[in-house]
């Protein structure tokens, strides 16, 4: 957590993975999705990190070096959750990876598809196999057990749907 | 494929969804889900692009529900029975398809030194039928034959002037504002009368007596239109002598 002290008040902003919920991590990543890198677009970012609006009111300098400390990443696996007293397990392949077999890759794509907005939550659930709606499920996904799974998905999907529609388009029935 | 499964095909022919392209696998395919879901993209595709249907093997008859049923004569259908086609053929005749092959495949009794006696259509409950066609009848033994009943359709159509409207050789495009409202009006005309067309036909040949309506619909097709021809050219003719002798 970085705190900016404008002395009349306080704003903290989140800066580490383990520190944003899942919600958070959404709307984080449609701004990203949505718009280019600008300062408009990190300050929505921080706006979303942030638990007082008045951030806004930081200096460019400031701005900068928060960008700086955002240390939003994370690239190791955790293969077990648990939120509540359950513990939840995703599938992996015999390389250590996730499991994406067409079934998940058709249901990745029927969610990216249907619902870009919420999607990471639906790849989740899948992967995991829990119930939407089960209690606690924002503040136990954080943005370091999420990301690496969302940039694996990303990843396989552009790489498969590039192929997929290469071969559709070379073989004889085409996307047309 | 059985008919139940081909119009399923055909509603996701063109979508290549992964979803979709599975779904297509499934139906054209013995492949169990969990083999499919080990697929590669490529073995996925393809398994998709083998999907293709070549209607080249039609069968002059069908097993349905333990009856052997035979593709009709075309030339000896009724007035009724093409009636019901063409609305079956006119309705998205692909989604009709158990429909048509209902009224075009019949028990028939094959007899010797005499014509083949097919089963009375007023008989056929097409409703039961069509769904015992479409559950179990293969989409290929019957598919060509319903495409040279189009085309036996389309020669009749050809055949008879009275189905011509007279606007087919215009160019919409190529009349002036005036023109092109007096042809909008005449295919608004048009297509008031093709709604009620076999009505108009049966109350022409019947001078409008009701109780004749069945017995007309049971004519062969050729002796209805022939005969109906045979009234619009007397008529018209009575209406041109008509104008010369005012």
């Amino acid at each position: 957590m970085i705190e900016l002290d404008f002395k009349e008040y306080k704003v903290n902003i989140k800066n580490k993975a383990s520190e944003i919920n899942l919600d958070e991590l959404i709307k984080v990543s449609n701004v990203f999705r949505d718009g280019k890198s600008n300062i408009k677009i990190w300050l929505r970012i921080l706006g979303i990190l942030s638990d007082d609006e008045r951030y806004v009111y930081m200096s460019d300098d400031m701005l900068f070096d928060i960008i700086g400390k955002l240390d939003i990443n994370s690239s190791d696996y955790i293969k077990d959750i648990k939120i509540g007293d359950k513990t939840y397990t995703a599938d992996f392949d015999d390389k250590g990876e996730p499991k994406l077999n067409l079934f998940y890759l058709s249901e990745l794509e029927d969610f990216i598809n249907k619902n870009p907005d919420g999607w990471i939550k639906d790849a989740i659930c899948l992967l995991f196999k829990i119930e939407k709606n089960t209690d606690g499920i924002n503040e136990s996904l954080t943005a370091d057990i999420v990301i690496p799974y969302v940039n694996y998905i990303n990843n396989k999907l552009t790489t498969n749907f590039e192929k997929l529609n290469k071969l559709l388009t070379d073989g004889n029935k085409g996307l047309s | 494929m059985v008919i139940k499964d081909y119009l399923k095909l055909l509603e996701t022919e063109n979508d290549t969804s992964l979803k979709s392209m599975m779904s297509q696998i499934r139906i054209t395919s013995d492949i169990t889900d969990s083999e499919l879901f080990e697929l590669s993209i490529e073995e996925l595709v393809e398994l998709f692009n083998s999907i293709r249907f070549e209607f080249d093997n039609a069968k002059d008859y069908i097993e349905v529900d333990g009856h052997q049923l035979n593709i009709v004569d075309y030339k000896t259908i009724s007035f009724g029975e093409f009636i019901d086609l063409e609305y079956y053929i006119s309705e998205d005749w692909q989604v009709n398809i158990s429909y048509i092959v209902s009224i075009l495949y019949r028990s028939v009794e094959f007899r010797k030194m005499k014509v083949d006696k097919y089963e009375p259509y007023n008989e056929i409950d097409l409703n039961y039928r069509s769904i015992k066609i479409n559950n179990s009848v293969n989409i290929n033994d019957v598919y060509e034959n319903i495409l040279d009943y189009f085309k036996f359709r389309n020669s009749l159509f050809d055949s008879y002037s009275f189905f011509e409207d007279g606007l087919d050789d215009i160019d919409p495009d190529e009349l002036n504002d005036e023109e092109k409202t007096i042809y909008d009006e005449e295919m608004i005309k048009m297509d008031n009368s093709k709604k009620t067309m076999w009505e108009d036909m049966l109350a022409l040949l019947s001078d409008g007596d009701l109780t004749k309506y069945d017995e007309i619909l049971g004519i062969n097709v050729f002796l209805v239109f022939n005969r109906l021809s045979k009234i619009i050219s007397d008529n018209r003719n009575r209406n041109k002598s008509g104008t010369k002798s005012e």
